[in-house]
Protein backbone atom coordinates (compact mmCIF):
# COMPACT_ATOMS: atom_id res chain seq x y z
CA UNK A 1 0.00 0.00 0.00
CA UNK A 2 1.30 3.46 -0.88
CA UNK A 3 2.17 5.53 2.21
CA UNK A 4 -0.02 8.87 2.39
CA UNK A 5 1.50 11.91 1.34
CA UNK A 6 1.06 15.09 -0.01
CA UNK A 7 3.26 17.65 -2.42
CA UNK A 8 3.27 21.58 -2.55
CA UNK A 9 5.56 23.88 -4.26
CA UNK A 10 8.15 25.62 -1.85
CA UNK A 11 11.58 27.00 -2.08
CA UNK A 12 11.04 26.95 -6.09
CA UNK A 13 11.06 23.90 -5.74
CA UNK A 14 8.02 20.93 -4.69
CA UNK A 15 8.11 19.58 -1.18
CA UNK A 16 6.65 15.96 -0.51
CA UNK A 17 5.95 14.35 3.03
CA UNK A 18 5.32 11.14 2.95
CA UNK A 19 4.05 8.99 6.33
CA UNK A 20 3.36 5.69 7.58
CA UNK A 21 0.32 6.71 9.63
CA UNK A 22 -2.48 8.68 7.76
CA UNK A 23 -3.67 10.36 11.23
CA UNK A 24 -0.27 12.47 10.82
CA UNK A 25 -0.20 14.16 7.70
CA UNK A 26 -1.77 16.49 8.25
CA UNK A 27 0.28 17.49 11.49
CA UNK A 28 3.40 16.58 9.34
CA UNK A 29 2.43 19.56 6.50
CA UNK A 30 1.96 22.01 8.73
CA UNK A 31 5.02 21.21 10.49
CA UNK A 32 6.98 21.05 7.43
CA UNK A 33 5.51 24.13 5.84
CA UNK A 34 6.12 26.17 9.36
CA UNK A 35 10.51 25.00 8.40
CA UNK A 36 10.06 25.55 5.11
CA UNK A 37 9.25 29.71 6.12
CA UNK A 38 11.47 29.45 8.54
CA UNK A 39 14.76 28.58 5.97
CA UNK A 40 13.08 30.79 3.54
CA UNK A 41 13.26 33.51 5.84
CA UNK A 42 16.81 33.05 7.29
CA UNK A 43 18.36 31.56 4.18
CA UNK A 44 17.48 33.28 0.78
CA UNK A 45 19.62 34.78 -1.18
CA UNK A 46 17.47 36.51 -3.47
CA UNK A 47 14.66 37.94 -0.80
CA UNK A 48 16.20 41.69 0.16
CA UNK A 49 14.24 41.00 3.69
CA UNK A 50 16.12 37.27 4.38
CA UNK A 51 18.67 37.40 7.61
CA UNK A 52 21.11 36.15 4.88
CA UNK A 53 20.67 38.76 2.74
CA UNK A 54 21.35 41.43 5.14
CA UNK A 55 24.47 39.22 6.41
CA UNK A 56 25.36 39.92 3.19
CA UNK A 57 25.10 43.44 2.85
CA UNK A 58 27.51 43.65 5.97
CA UNK A 59 30.19 41.39 5.05
CA UNK A 60 33.30 42.80 6.80
CA UNK A 61 31.85 43.88 10.18
CA UNK A 62 30.38 40.87 12.64
CA UNK A 63 26.72 40.25 12.41
CA UNK A 64 24.63 38.49 15.45
CA UNK A 65 21.83 36.37 13.42
CA UNK A 66 18.97 34.01 14.52
CA UNK A 67 19.01 30.48 15.31
CA UNK A 68 18.42 29.11 11.67
CA UNK A 69 20.43 30.76 9.85
CA UNK A 70 23.33 30.03 12.62
CA UNK A 71 22.66 26.41 12.18
CA UNK A 72 23.02 26.68 8.52
CA UNK A 73 25.87 28.66 7.88
CA UNK A 74 27.05 26.48 10.57
CA UNK A 75 25.96 23.11 8.38
CA UNK A 76 27.46 24.88 5.08
CA UNK A 77 31.27 25.56 6.90
CA UNK A 78 30.83 21.44 8.50
CA UNK A 79 30.41 20.62 4.59
CA UNK A 80 33.12 22.80 2.98
CA UNK A 81 35.55 21.46 5.46
CA UNK A 82 34.70 18.17 5.11
CA UNK A 83 34.41 18.01 1.11
CA UNK A 84 37.79 20.44 1.33
CA UNK A 85 36.17 23.25 0.07
CA UNK A 86 34.55 21.29 -3.43
CA UNK A 87 31.15 22.25 -1.33
CA UNK A 88 32.07 26.38 -0.48
CA UNK A 89 29.10 29.05 1.04
CA UNK A 90 31.23 31.73 0.37
CA UNK A 91 30.33 30.93 -3.91
CA UNK A 92 27.85 33.38 -3.68
CA UNK A 93 29.70 36.33 -5.23
CA UNK A 94 30.62 33.95 -8.17
CA UNK A 95 27.08 32.73 -8.49
CA UNK A 96 25.79 36.43 -8.74
CA UNK A 97 27.83 37.63 -11.11
CA UNK A 98 27.81 34.67 -13.02
CA UNK A 99 24.07 35.86 -13.64
CA UNK A 100 22.28 33.55 -11.33
CA UNK A 101 21.45 36.61 -8.87
CA UNK A 102 17.35 36.44 -8.76
CA UNK A 103 15.16 33.24 -8.39
CA UNK A 104 15.44 30.56 -11.16
CA UNK A 105 12.01 31.19 -12.35
CA UNK A 106 12.83 34.39 -13.27
CA UNK A 107 16.24 34.03 -15.35
CA UNK A 108 15.54 34.66 -18.74
CA UNK A 109 16.16 32.80 -21.75
CA UNK A 110 19.69 34.97 -23.28
CA UNK A 111 19.57 36.94 -19.84
CA UNK A 112 22.18 40.34 -21.15
CA UNK A 113 24.08 40.38 -18.55
CA UNK A 114 27.68 39.11 -19.31
CA UNK A 115 29.20 36.42 -16.90
CA UNK A 116 32.10 37.17 -15.21
CA UNK A 117 33.85 34.36 -13.06
CA UNK A 118 35.58 35.00 -9.80
CA UNK A 119 36.27 32.15 -7.22
CA UNK A 120 35.20 31.86 -4.25
CA UNK A 121 36.41 33.67 -1.15
CA UNK A 122 36.96 30.58 0.69
CA UNK A 123 35.05 29.04 3.80
CA UNK A 124 38.30 29.92 5.77
CA UNK A 125 37.75 33.48 6.04
CA UNK A 126 34.23 33.37 7.72
CA UNK A 127 34.55 33.91 10.90
CA UNK A 128 32.15 32.62 13.50
CA UNK A 129 31.00 33.76 17.39
CA UNK A 130 29.60 30.82 19.33
CA UNK A 131 29.16 32.88 22.68
CA UNK A 132 27.29 36.23 20.67
CA UNK A 133 26.12 33.80 17.53
CA UNK A 134 27.71 36.71 14.91
CA UNK A 135 29.16 35.68 12.05
CA UNK A 136 31.67 38.43 10.39
CA UNK A 137 32.54 37.45 6.28
CA UNK A 138 35.16 38.84 4.78
CA UNK A 139 34.45 42.30 2.96
CA UNK A 140 33.10 41.61 -0.63
CA UNK A 141 32.17 38.04 0.42
CA UNK A 142 28.26 36.86 -0.30
CA UNK A 143 27.43 33.51 1.13
CA UNK A 144 25.07 31.09 -1.13
CA UNK A 145 23.12 28.27 1.38
CA UNK A 146 21.48 26.51 -1.75
CA UNK A 147 23.91 23.75 -1.59
CA UNK A 148 22.83 22.83 2.23
CA UNK A 149 19.84 24.93 3.45
CA UNK A 150 17.19 22.72 1.54
CA UNK A 151 19.00 19.76 2.69
CA UNK A 152 18.89 20.76 6.32
CA UNK A 153 16.14 21.58 5.97
CA UNK A 154 14.28 18.32 4.66
CA UNK A 155 16.64 16.76 7.61
CA UNK A 156 15.18 19.00 10.65
CA UNK A 157 11.30 18.16 9.64
CA UNK A 158 11.86 14.99 8.88
CA UNK A 159 13.04 14.46 13.17
CA UNK A 160 10.72 16.78 14.06
CA UNK A 161 7.55 15.05 12.34
CA UNK A 162 8.44 11.79 13.46
CA UNK A 163 9.45 13.00 16.90
CA UNK A 164 5.97 14.68 17.30
CA UNK A 165 4.06 12.03 15.53
CA UNK A 166 5.77 8.77 16.27
CA UNK A 167 5.69 7.28 12.89
CA UNK A 168 7.67 6.92 9.76
CA UNK A 169 8.28 9.92 7.52
CA UNK A 170 9.64 11.02 4.41
CA UNK A 171 10.35 14.32 3.58
CA UNK A 172 11.55 15.30 -0.10
CA UNK A 173 12.41 18.97 -1.06
CA UNK A 174 13.51 18.82 -4.48
CA UNK A 175 14.79 15.33 -4.64
CA UNK A 176 16.89 15.45 -1.48
CA UNK A 177 15.42 12.81 0.70
CA UNK A 178 15.48 12.84 4.05
CA UNK A 179 13.58 9.77 6.27
CA UNK A 180 13.22 9.22 10.16
CA UNK A 181 10.95 7.38 12.48
CA UNK A 182 10.33 3.34 11.69
CA UNK A 183 10.46 2.81 7.84
CA UNK A 184 7.76 0.82 6.01
CA UNK A 185 9.17 -2.71 5.94
CA UNK A 186 10.53 -2.75 2.60
CA UNK A 187 11.59 0.77 3.21
CA UNK A 188 11.09 4.23 1.27
CA UNK A 189 10.93 3.69 -2.34
CA UNK A 190 11.81 6.25 -4.69
CA UNK A 191 12.59 6.75 -7.80
CA UNK A 192 16.20 8.20 -9.71
CA UNK A 193 15.75 10.63 -12.74
CA UNK A 194 17.78 13.64 -14.08
CA UNK A 195 15.08 15.83 -12.74
CA UNK A 196 13.45 15.66 -9.60
CA UNK A 197 10.71 17.23 -11.45
CA UNK A 198 9.76 13.54 -13.44
CA UNK A 199 6.81 11.88 -12.93
CA UNK A 200 6.76 9.10 -10.22
CA UNK A 201 5.87 6.55 -13.07
CA UNK A 202 8.58 7.39 -15.27
CA UNK A 203 11.66 5.93 -16.34
CA UNK A 204 14.91 5.32 -14.01
CA UNK A 205 15.64 2.50 -11.40
CA UNK A 206 13.90 2.87 -7.82
CA UNK A 207 15.45 2.08 -4.85
CA UNK A 208 14.37 1.87 -1.08
CA UNK A 209 16.08 3.76 1.62
CA UNK A 210 14.80 3.04 5.77
CA UNK A 211 17.17 5.45 7.14
CA UNK A 212 19.43 8.76 6.69
CA UNK A 213 18.97 10.51 3.15
CA UNK A 214 19.50 10.48 0.15
CA UNK A 215 20.44 13.30 -2.67
CA UNK A 216 21.29 14.10 -6.17
CA UNK A 217 22.79 17.15 -7.77
CA UNK A 218 23.25 17.41 -11.81
CA UNK A 219 23.88 19.72 -14.09
CA UNK A 220 20.74 19.03 -16.48
CA UNK A 221 18.51 21.49 -14.49
CA UNK A 222 19.13 25.02 -13.63
CA UNK A 223 20.98 25.62 -16.76
CA UNK A 224 20.19 29.19 -17.78
CA UNK A 225 22.56 31.41 -20.88
CA UNK A 226 24.02 34.63 -20.19
CA UNK A 227 26.49 36.89 -22.73
CA UNK A 228 25.73 34.21 -25.22
CA UNK A 229 27.32 31.38 -22.81
CA UNK A 230 25.38 27.98 -21.59
CA UNK A 231 25.52 27.63 -17.65
CA UNK A 232 24.76 25.44 -14.99
CA UNK A 233 24.04 26.42 -11.50
CA UNK A 234 27.04 24.12 -9.90
CA UNK A 235 30.07 26.13 -9.69
CA UNK A 236 33.48 25.06 -8.82
CA UNK A 237 34.65 27.29 -6.22
CA UNK A 238 38.10 27.36 -7.03
CA UNK A 239 37.43 28.56 -10.45
CA UNK A 240 33.95 30.53 -10.12
CA UNK A 241 32.99 28.54 -13.09
CA UNK A 242 30.32 25.89 -13.96
CA UNK A 243 31.85 22.66 -12.78
CA UNK A 244 33.26 21.07 -15.98
CA UNK A 245 32.07 17.73 -15.33
CA UNK A 246 31.75 13.96 -16.97
CA UNK A 247 28.63 13.32 -14.80
CA UNK A 248 25.43 14.45 -15.82
CA UNK A 249 24.02 13.39 -12.55
CA UNK A 250 24.96 11.85 -9.04
CA UNK A 251 23.32 10.26 -6.62
CA UNK A 252 24.56 9.20 -3.08
CA UNK A 253 23.20 7.93 0.16
CA UNK A 254 24.42 9.12 3.39
CA UNK A 255 23.42 9.47 6.60
CA UNK A 256 21.72 12.30 7.03
CA UNK A 257 20.22 14.38 3.58
CA UNK A 258 22.78 16.96 4.16
CA UNK A 259 26.07 14.68 4.09
CA UNK A 260 24.05 13.06 0.67
CA UNK A 261 23.80 16.33 -1.20
CA UNK A 262 27.03 17.68 -0.12
CA UNK A 263 28.90 14.11 -1.74
CA UNK A 264 26.81 14.24 -4.80
CA UNK A 265 27.48 18.08 -5.10
CA UNK A 266 31.01 17.69 -4.24
CA UNK A 267 31.31 14.58 -6.87
CA UNK A 268 29.44 16.96 -9.69
CA UNK A 269 32.59 19.26 -8.64
CA UNK A 270 35.08 16.61 -8.71
CA UNK A 271 34.64 15.06 -11.83
CA UNK A 272 36.78 11.65 -13.14
CA UNK A 273 37.77 11.63 -9.15
CA UNK A 274 34.29 11.25 -7.96
CA UNK A 275 33.88 7.54 -7.64
CA UNK A 276 37.44 7.42 -5.88
CA UNK A 277 36.34 10.03 -3.49
CA UNK A 278 32.86 8.49 -2.68
CA UNK A 279 34.20 4.71 -2.07
CA UNK A 280 36.77 6.13 0.14
CA UNK A 281 34.13 7.63 2.51
CA UNK A 282 31.93 4.47 2.09
CA UNK A 283 28.92 6.43 0.47
CA UNK A 284 26.98 4.50 -1.56
CA UNK A 285 26.43 6.29 -5.12
CA UNK A 286 24.91 6.15 -8.24
CA UNK A 287 26.97 8.73 -11.38
CA UNK A 288 25.17 8.68 -14.49
CA UNK A 289 27.77 10.67 -17.56
CA UNK A 290 26.77 12.59 -19.87
CA UNK A 291 26.84 10.03 -22.13
CA UNK A 292 24.51 8.10 -20.28
CA UNK A 293 26.87 5.25 -18.68
CA UNK A 294 26.20 4.67 -15.32
CA UNK A 295 28.35 3.96 -12.46
CA UNK A 296 27.98 2.59 -9.39
CA UNK A 297 29.76 2.97 -6.19
CA UNK A 298 30.15 0.89 -2.71
CA UNK A 299 26.72 -1.39 -2.35
CA UNK A 300 24.89 0.78 -4.97
CA UNK A 301 22.26 -1.72 -6.14
CA UNK A 302 22.84 -2.76 -9.94
CA UNK A 303 19.97 -2.51 -11.90
CA UNK A 304 18.05 -4.65 -14.04
CA UNK A 305 18.83 -4.44 -17.44
CA UNK A 306 16.26 -2.18 -19.43
CA UNK B 1 76.06 93.49 16.12
CA UNK B 2 72.84 94.08 18.36
CA UNK B 3 70.43 93.47 15.59
CA UNK B 4 72.60 89.83 15.25
CA UNK B 5 71.92 89.22 18.93
CA UNK B 6 68.25 89.74 18.87
CA UNK B 7 68.04 87.32 15.66
CA UNK B 8 69.87 84.40 17.44
CA UNK B 9 67.80 85.49 20.82
CA UNK B 10 64.78 84.68 18.12
CA UNK B 11 66.21 81.64 16.90
CA UNK B 12 66.52 80.31 20.43
CA UNK B 13 63.47 80.97 20.92
CA UNK B 14 61.53 79.38 18.16
CA UNK B 15 63.97 75.91 18.56
CA UNK B 16 62.20 75.84 22.20
CA UNK B 17 58.48 76.52 20.88
CA UNK B 18 59.37 74.06 18.19
CA UNK B 19 60.35 71.30 20.44
CA UNK B 20 57.71 71.58 22.83
CA UNK B 21 55.36 71.57 20.29
CA UNK B 22 56.89 68.39 19.04
CA UNK B 23 56.69 66.57 22.70
CA UNK B 24 53.16 67.80 22.93
CA UNK B 25 51.65 66.68 19.16
CA UNK B 26 54.02 62.69 20.26
CA UNK B 27 52.31 62.77 23.58
CA UNK B 28 48.32 63.53 21.53
CA UNK B 29 49.10 61.06 18.70
CA UNK B 30 50.60 58.53 21.35
CA UNK B 31 46.85 58.72 23.07
CA UNK B 32 45.03 58.22 19.85
CA UNK B 33 47.28 55.37 18.92
CA UNK B 34 46.35 53.59 22.12
CA UNK B 35 42.99 54.96 22.45
CA UNK B 36 42.26 53.35 18.25
CA UNK B 37 43.76 50.46 19.25
CA UNK B 38 41.86 49.32 22.49
CA UNK B 39 38.53 49.37 19.84
CA UNK B 40 39.80 46.53 17.97
CA UNK B 41 40.14 44.09 20.82
CA UNK B 42 38.25 41.17 19.86
CA UNK B 43 36.99 38.40 21.61
CA UNK B 44 38.15 34.89 20.43
CA UNK B 45 36.03 33.50 16.85
CA UNK B 46 36.34 30.50 15.44
CA UNK B 47 37.73 30.98 11.82
CA UNK B 48 36.17 29.03 8.79
CA UNK B 49 35.36 26.05 11.99
CA UNK B 50 31.93 24.95 12.37
CA UNK B 51 29.95 27.33 15.09
CA UNK B 52 29.97 24.91 18.72
CA UNK B 53 32.83 23.15 17.75
CA UNK B 54 35.13 25.38 19.11
CA UNK B 55 35.83 24.34 22.71
CA UNK B 56 39.16 25.99 23.51
CA UNK B 57 38.97 29.50 23.79
CA UNK B 58 42.24 30.93 21.63
CA UNK B 59 43.94 34.17 22.99
CA UNK B 60 43.18 37.39 21.18
CA UNK B 61 45.28 37.54 17.77
CA UNK B 62 45.50 33.83 17.39
CA UNK B 63 43.85 31.99 15.12
CA UNK B 64 42.12 28.68 16.22
CA UNK B 65 43.16 25.59 14.67
CA UNK B 66 40.13 23.59 13.07
CA UNK B 67 39.01 21.61 15.13
CA UNK B 68 38.52 17.82 13.30
CA UNK B 69 35.57 17.35 11.57
CA UNK B 70 33.49 13.87 11.31
CA UNK B 71 33.69 12.55 7.79
CA UNK B 72 30.84 12.45 5.47
CA UNK B 73 29.56 9.08 6.51
CA UNK B 74 27.20 6.36 4.68
CA UNK B 75 23.48 5.26 5.66
CA UNK B 76 22.97 5.52 9.81
CA UNK B 77 20.45 7.09 12.01
CA UNK B 78 22.17 10.39 12.55
CA UNK B 79 24.19 12.10 10.41
CA UNK B 80 27.95 11.02 11.71
CA UNK B 81 27.24 7.61 12.28
CA UNK B 82 28.49 5.07 10.25
CA UNK B 83 27.18 2.23 10.36
CA UNK B 84 26.18 1.95 6.30
CA UNK B 85 22.95 1.11 5.53
CA UNK B 86 23.26 1.27 1.30
CA UNK B 87 19.74 1.46 -0.65
CA UNK B 88 18.13 -1.59 -2.40
CA UNK B 89 16.69 -2.03 -5.32
CA UNK B 90 12.68 -1.60 -5.16
CA UNK B 91 9.57 -3.20 -6.71
CA UNK B 92 7.33 -1.01 -5.30
CA UNK B 93 5.78 2.44 -6.35
CA UNK B 94 7.32 5.27 -5.87
CA UNK B 95 6.77 8.24 -3.27
CA UNK B 96 9.46 10.22 -4.33
CA UNK B 97 11.91 10.97 -7.12
CA UNK B 98 15.31 12.22 -6.47
CA UNK B 99 17.15 14.03 -9.54
CA UNK B 100 18.71 17.70 -9.84
CA UNK B 101 17.01 20.33 -8.65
Amino acid sequence: MTPPSCSFPALGTTATVCVTDAAALSEARAVLERELDAIDAACSRFRPDSELSRLNARAGRPVRIGETLYESVAVALRVAAVTDGLVDPTVGRSLRLAGYDRSFELLRPGWGVRPQFLPAHGWQAVEVDPEERTVRLPPGAELDLGATAKALAADRSAAEIAGSSGCGVLVSLGGDVAVAGTAPRDGWPIRIADDHAAPLEGPGPVVSISSGGLASSGTAVRRWRAGGVELHHILDPRTGRPAATPWRTVTVAAASCVDANAASTAAVVLGDRAPGWLAARGLPARLVSETGSVTHVCEWPLEAAA
Amino acid sequence: MHARNAGLQRLRSLTKRVGIATTVLTGIFAGLAAASNSGHHRRPTATGSPPGSTTTPARAGQIPAPPSLPPLSGGGDEAGQSSPTPPVQSQAPPVAVSGGS
